[in-house]
């Protein structure tokens, strides 16, 4: 091997020279793209071309100065599958990510495709299902109700602001799934419900999960029960949101991230506790909080990036669920998307929000 | 090629024993460990990317990263793989005066690397970036400073093959273990290649950072 490498030295030498003069060309490249601000380059070509020299310095360190381009292929084998895995796991990673970002879309997406006979709907996994088995008069009643959206807007951002949405699930096999409009005031049907004793979490009326252990009310129960939003979209929203740190039992974690159960409508019994659980969402929240005596120093994420619908369903689960309802006050009314665009262009730190939390009556 | 059972052996086999490959043991394994830490690297750096531009409170990427300083340890890095091959070529050569100072150079350099690192770690915490500050701050110490315990352990390593040099002089015959220390110096280099630019250049993108 050794006698090989005396033959050509010196040109081995010339080569490493070259390869190290074009590392150091590029280097300075790459500097100077970034430096002098390169103004004719958009900002897709600059970062494509710092990839792409990067790219290259890459290749050229592996091939040249570690002798990958002539030596034995095992070597390059084993270090391409490592940087494979290695940039797959990067891949998923992100793509798990972002995933939850995207669920409306996703939720969207499924929509316009055509579904699949009542009952099999149920499986998308998200509490979604709705749309499965809708019949035409059906979707020609809730699309004639004035307000002029389709029926996949109407499923998707919840219904116009004085009226309900109402899935029904199919009592027997051979029914379809029911969907109706109608326009309870929420206060009062909650009033109404409340003296019958039914603390259970809001039932996923729309599409029960197929992992929902709550017993589904009775039919009366579902009647009196009707909110302003769509419980099984809510759930949703909160599941994909928010449950990985709060827990899906609104518990949080001790010392981490604090409880929503029995703490959240203690939060919203005021309008400037609306505001603070809005604006957090929003803005996030950074400081020390305490709540049931636990003190708390966890940061919450801004998470403005999501839809106005999404925002108002999270914060309409964390207000109904867990037994939270019962706690809830007489007057209260459900987030609705329009009261989170309102305090949208807030430009509120998490610090701003953590004053905001300051300034609260809180127990 | 592993699963070849000892009945299928070859006249290449060894009497003592046989193998799974002609290659030398040390490089073949060197391969297989930088392959384990390329996906090391790439979780870190992918930790990195994700949460770009997630942090809260500053200080942000643009706020203390200094492109410049980082462009000449760049350079610094790049040049001590220079030094490295040419440290290798000349115990190839048996000219072992030339591959101690070659040798010695490619350390001194990971060591004014080190120095500069140090040095952007305590003005970075002066300016309040701190491990749990921030989201930036805790990918940033984590990953850049993995990198920055690699490149000490490469110095530690080609320091002690100088220090070795001297106890037992080493000759054209000692190239694989040369070698081997070297595939881990430039790998260490091709990391910080990947880092500089995604870490530190591309958050000066206009419109692409975060």
């Amino acid at each position: 091997m050794s006698s090989e490498h005396d033959t050509h030295e010196s040109h081995g030498i010339r080569g490493y020279v070259i390869v190290a003069l074009i590392l150091a060309v590029i280097t300075y490249v790459e500097f100077a793209i970034i430096e002098y601000e390169i103004a004719w380059l958009g900002p897709g070509a600059i970062l494509f071309w710092l990839i792409a020299l990067s790219l290259a310095k890459f290749v050229m360190v592996i091939a040249y100065f570690m002798h990958l381009k002539d030596d034995d292929a095992t070597y390059t084998g084993f270090f391409t599958s490592g940087m494979v895995i290695g940039f797959g796991t990067f891949v998923a990673f992100t793509f798990l990510m972002t995933l939850p970002a995207s669920l409306p879309e996703i939720r969207q997406a499924a929509l316009t495709v055509s579904q699949p006979a009542h009952g099999e709907a149920e499986g998308d996994g998200y509490g979604g299902g709705y749309g499965g088995g809708i019949s035409e008069e059906t979707r020609a009643a809730i699309e004639s109700d004035g307000y002029s959206r389709p029926l996949s807007d109407v499923l998707r951002e919840g219904p116009p602001k004085d009226q309900t949405l109402r899935v029904t699930p199919p009592a027997a096999a051979s029914d379809g799934w029911t969907v109706a409009l109608s326009t309870p005031a929420f206060g009062a049907a909650r009033a109404e419900a409340a003296p019958a004793g039914d603390e259970a979490p809001a039932p996923a009326e729309a599409a029960p999960a197929p992992t929902d252990a709550e017993p589904a009310p009775d039919e009366a129960a579902q009647a009196t029960e009707v909110a302003s939003f769509d419980p099984a979209a809510a759930e949703a929203a909160y599941t994909a949101n928010c449950a990985s740190c709060h827990q899906a039992n609104g518990a949080g974690l001790p010392g981490a991230f604090p409880p929503l159960a029995e703490h959240f409508p203690t939060l919203v019994a005021s309008d400037a506790g609306r505001t603070y659980v809005i604006s957090s969402l929003l803005y996030g929240l950074q400081g020390e909080i305490e709540v049931q005596g636990m003190t708390y120093a966890g940061v919450m994420p801004a998470w403005g990036y999501l839809g106005d619908d999404v925002l108002a369903n999270t914060l309409n689960h964390a207000a109904t669920a867990w037994g939270n309802e019962a706690l809830l006050a007489d007057d209260f009314t459900p987030f609705t998307p329009e009261e989170v665009a309102a305090q949208r262009d807030g430009g509120l730190t998490a610090a701003d929000v953590y004053e905001l939390r300051n300034a609260l009556d809180l127990p | 090629m592993a699963a070849d059972a000892p009945a299928t052996a070859t006249p290449s086999v060894p009497a003592h024993g046989w193998r799974s490959s002609k290659l030398p043991d040390m490089k073949l394994m060197m391969w297989i460990f930088l392959a384990s830490d390329i996906m090391f690297f790439g979780t870190l750096i992918g930790t990195y990317l994700i949460y770009k531009g997630r942090s809260l409170t500053g200080p942000y990427p643009q706020d203390v990263l200094d492109i410049p300083l980082t462009t000449v340890s760049t350079f610094v890095l790049l040049m001590s793989s220079f030094l490295m091959v040419i440290a290798l070529d000349a115990l190839k050569r048996n000219d072992i005066g030339k591959f101690r100072l070659w040798t010695f150079g490619v350390a001194f350099f990971g060591a004014i690397f080190l120095g500069f690192q140090v040095y952007e770690f305590n003005h970075f915490v002066d300016l309040g970036l701190t491990l749990q500050g921030n989201l930036f701050g805790t990918t940033f110490y984590v990953l850049t400073g993995t990198h920055g315990v690699h490149v000490a352990i490469g110095v530690l390593w080609l320091l002690s093959i100088v220090v070795a040099s001297y106890v037992r002089p080493w000759t054209s015959k000692d190239a694989t273990n040369l070698e081997v220390a070297g595939l881990y110096w430039h790998f260490v280099d091709v990391v910080w290649i990947v880092i500089f630019t995604l870490v530190y250049l591309v958050d000066f993108v206009p419109g692409a950072g975060g």
